[in-house]
């Protein structure tokens, strides 16, 4: 018998494969997804100009026991992770009654919040809920660009109190900072504070427009003269890149994991192929067997598809293509079709690609120069 | 050998992919997966069962003789223990 324990740590990038590399492979490659993303809630208590959420006027949120009822379904389809998101999930009263009979399930639970309402006493019912992390939206190292961009004054030194509360408690929580012309300057202030509390920090370079195809949160987007240093060794601590790194078109079959990693559901249990693509497949409380439901959905089939086709078609024909970190979704709902390129990944992209091609030119001179 | 009931540690959340279970816990910062046999062993442990019951299923469904299921059995569970997946 060879009853041996398996234990890997996270794959670190390396291109090694390892049990979890090998899972996560499967799971991608059998389109069965290990996360389960939901918004339970729309209701917010701050007002980020930026946010990508649009409530439906009228619809009804789920009810804690709709919601409960739902997780059963997503166990067993096979998410052993369930993120927990809005909105700010933590406006609602049932939240820890979600998130406890999410933990009985099994699930290993992720909360994504705005800290707002992390006093001391919901410190502790996490610290006895022992979630697995929570991330926290993080929007600037100075109360006045913080406050802007919440539209809460105040909400700065909430936030901190918040993360001070969990961390004392040892809870892993990480921040999460969405870019914009506001906080572009303050980028290292925020990595700061985050190792201040022992959180990691991860910064996200693109705006999206709102789930209607809103574009106006586009408009507080980092500009060009910053995303050029963004993308070049100056920022390596920030993007973990010394030099933008191309992508290996071998290795990829699908542009993104879109039908086949992450299930995502809104508050009122509609449930779509990632949280960025909004096409609905299906509503949780009308679905029974949502394992079979995942694999048939021609709505499913065809994201799958079209995700298939992206590396093939769209990223091939584009110049910058190989540093495009594409989203159908965005794609979509910007230009009315999925595989179409969009202005923020062309900016990106293409500073990307001459960070790149001018990380090749200095390696190259400095190889000559010591032969 | 210790008759003790064995149990999870009660923050262990786990799912089984194609016979191999897939486990986190919470606080540790690192993600567990158990080839098949060690999956039974995992199921197993439901907090009634001690280390000899769980011996004496495997020597049985394995078709192994008891001290080598014994010996493997308990040198997986300090694995376990080790990695804190147990209470």
């Amino acid at each position: 018998m060879q009853a041996t324990l398996k234990n890997e740590d996270m794959p670190h990038g390396n291109g090694k494969t390892n049990p979890y590399a090998d899972l996560v492979a499967r799971s991608w490659n059998n389109a069965m997804p290990m996360t389960a993303l939901w918004e339970i809630t729309y209701a917010c208590n701050h007002k980020c100009t930026f946010c990508y959420n649009s409530p439906t006027k009228g619809a009804r949120e789920l009810s804690a026991n709709e919601i409960k009822d739902g997780l059963r379904k997503i166990a067993d389809l096979g998410c052993v992770f369930v993120v927990f998101s809005g909105g700010e999930p933590l406006t609602r009263p049932d939240f820890f009654e979600i998130a406890w009979a999410a933990k009985k399930l099994g699930f290993a639970i992720r909360v994504y919040t705005n800290g707002y309402l992390v006093d001391e006493i919901v410190a502790r019912k996490f610290k006895e809920l022992m979630p697995f992390e929570i991330e926290i939206s993080f929007h600037g190292s100075r109360p006045e660009s913080f406050d802007r961009l919440t539209g809460i004054p105040g909400s700065f030194h909430r936030v901190i109190q918040g993360i001070k509360n969990l961390r004392a408690h040892d809870l892993k929580v990480n921040l999460k900072t969405p870019i914009t012309k506001w906080n572009q300057d303050e980028l290292r202030g925020i990595k700061a504070i985050g190792e201040e509390y022992g959180c990691h920090v991860e910064f996200d370079p693109t705006i999206t427009p709102r789930d209607d195809g809103d574009t106006s949160p586009l408009a507080l987007q980092a500009d060009m003269e910053f995303l050029d240093r963004l993308w070049s060794s100056e920022f390596a601590d920030i993007t973990h890149e010394e030099s933008p790194v191309p992508r290996d078109d071998s290795k990829v079959k699908a542009v993104c994991g879109t039908g086949r990693s992450t299930i995502a559901l809104d508050p009122y249990g509609n449930f779509f192929p990632c949280v960025q693509w909004r096409r609905k497949a299906g509503n949780i409380t009308e679905v029974e067997d949502l394992r079979t439901f995942w694999r048939v959905s021609p709505v499913l089939n065809e994201v799958r598809r079209i995700a298939e086709e992206i590396p093939e078609t769209t990223l091939k024909d584009f110049e910058f293509g190989r540093f495009a970190s594409f989203c159908a979704g965005v794609a979509e709902v910007q230009t009315g079709d999925p595989k179409n390129i969009y202005p923020q990944l062309r900016a990106n992209a293409e500073v990307r690609a001459a960070n790149h091609a001018k990380f090749v030119t200095i390696q190259s001179r400095q190889s000559e120069g010591t032969r | 050998m210790s008759e003790a009931p064995l149990q999870k540690h009660p923050d262990a959340a786990s799912r089984d992919y194609d016979g191999e279970a897939f486990i986190v816990v919470p606080g540790l910062g690192e993600y567990n997966i158990l080839n098949p046999i060690g999956t039974r062993v995992w199921d197993l442990i439901d907090g009634r069962r001690g280390l000899s019951d769980i011996v004496r299923v495997i020597s049985d469904e394995y078709e192994v003789p008891a001290e080598v299921a014994e010996a493997d059995v308990t040198s997986f569970v300090e694995d376990l223990r080790k990695h804190k997946m147990l209470a």
